[in-house]
Formats: structure tokens, sequence, C-alpha cells
């Protein structure tokens, strides 16, 4: 099924951002992730079957994954800025990115899916390949642990 | 309940920055050869330049000529469709140009001669 990649992009690229930040931590990488998915897409490499969101979040999570493994240290998720506060502020974007980045990765992951990515709990789980239940409870731990953090 | 869903509710005004625009997919394909095309831009200009500056005997005229006509090849188009359609042959072709238009740096009496002995 042919899909319009630069729409795509369009519609899903900051969410896909977003994830990508929170599973590589470094923007920089998590941008080429990103271009690299969606270039894949134009060249007509992706073969989607089904929602585009659910592929496109498979895909940046499996390009990010092989990306970690091929690196020897984590960057530091504070290092640029990948959300955009209300209020403007760098500050309190950096600010919620630490808090982020210190819960445990596959907390931090469902929790991005589920705020930025406004994915339900079966979604999130067929991206990271969980049950509905375990991607649920990871949500709510993930969220506790942040509402201490980030105050 | 209540405080988990005020959290998520402040979360939610936060956005994700826009990404930065996916790579133009052309400039993507040209990064592979684009060397081809950097190598053949400079050897076609070092090449005009030894034509039009260089030192040109009657002597170096004699030398071996090989079977490709420089004046030809010396263009950057020419050299450019040959990097882009025949790269394996490219080489082979610089080589051949360089024997017919470089200056012999070995030639008795000649400046590089001279120069070589100075240092």
């Amino acid at each position: 099924m042919k899909h319009d990649a630069r729409g795509l992009y369009e519609t899903h690229g900051r969410a896909l951002l977003a994830y990508a930040c929170a599973l590589l931590r470094d923007a920089s990488a998590a941008e080429d992730v990103l271009h690299q998915v969606f270039l894949n897409v134009l060249r007509g490499k992706a073969s989607i079957d089904g929602e585009p969101a659910a592929y496109l979040f498979r895909a940046v999570r499996n390009r990010a994954l092989n990306h970690i493994r091929g690196q020897s240290r984590e960057a530091d998720l504070t290092d640029a800025a990948w959300l955009e506060s209300p209020d403007g502020s760098q500050e309190t974007s950096l600010a919620l990115q630490s808090a982020l980045g210190t819960l445990p990765p596959e907390q931090r992951e469902v929790v991005v899916l589920r705020i930025w990515g406004q994915l339900t709990f079966e979604e999130a789980a067929a991206v990271i390949g969980v049950s509905p239940n375990t991607a649920a409870s990871r949500y709510r731990y993930g969220l506790a642990k942040l509402r201490e953090i980030w105050k | 309940m209540g405080e988990l869903e005020d959290l998520e509710k402040r979360l939610r005004e936060f956005r994700p920055r826009r990404p930065a625009a996916i790579p133009d997919e052309r400039l993507q394909l040209l990064r592979g050869p684009i060397w081809v095309v950097v190598a053949a831009a400079m050897a076609a200009a070092m090449l005009i330049a030894v034509r039009l500056h260089g030192p040109s005997t009657s002597s170096q005229r004699e030398l071996a000529v090989p079977p490709v006509n420089p004046v030809n090849l010396v263009t950057l188009g020419a050299l450019t469709t040959i990097a882009a359609e025949h790269p394996d042959e490219l080489d082979t072709v610089l080589t051949q140009l360089s024997r017919t238009t470089l200056p012999d740096v070995a030639q008795p009496g000649g400046v590089l001669r001279g120069l070589a002995k100075e240092f």
C-alpha cells in the first residue's frame, strides 16, 4: 500500500522524534534515525501494512535499538531540547527531559508513546512487543515516578 | 488517580519539537558518487591549467600517444559522463590523459628535472 511519506512526516514527525529521543537520549541521533525511516518510506523500501503510525513507531524503535547496540556510551537526554514547553522556556523543557531521563527506559518509552504519540495501550504494547497490561503497568509506574521527580 | 490525570494533562501541554525536513532524496543519492564528480572536476581543472600554462615542447608532443584524444575528454562534462556511466574506466582514462598532457618529469633539460636537482 502506497502512503504519502511527506504527509505522514507532517502528521507523526513530532511524536516520532520525541519517541526516538526518549529511546536514544540524543536529539541528533534521533533525528538521523527518523530520517532513515522516512527515506526508506520515500524510496518504497518500507512495506506498511495496516496503521501507518504503528509501523512508523516500530520502525523508529528498531532503528533506534540498532543504533544503541552500535554505540558505546549513552548520550545525555538533557543535551538538547526536543520538547517545547507551553511557556516557551527551554529551562522548563530541559527540566522535564531530565526527569524523563531518570525513568527506566521501558517506562519512559511507554510514557512517550502514550502522552505524545497518543497511542492506546494496545497500540503501544504492539510497538514494544509486550502485553497491553504490561504496557499499562509500566506507564502507571512511570507516571508515578515522574510525579515524584518533576514538580 | 486524579493526580495522575493532572500530570498527564500537564505533560500534554508540552509539544515535541518539529524535526528537520527529510533530506532531499536526490542529494542522498548523489552523496555516494560525489567524490567521483569532485575527482573529475579536479582532474579537468588540472589538465586545463597544464595545457594553458605548462611547458609545451616538440619532444613532449612526440611522447607515446595513447588511444584517447585528450581534446575530446578535457571537459568537465565528458569526464563527469565517464565517471557516472563508466566509473570503472575513469581511472584508466585519467591515467591516459595524464600521460598525454602532464609534463615529463624525467625529460632531460626540463624545468622539473632542474628543480629536482636543486632540492
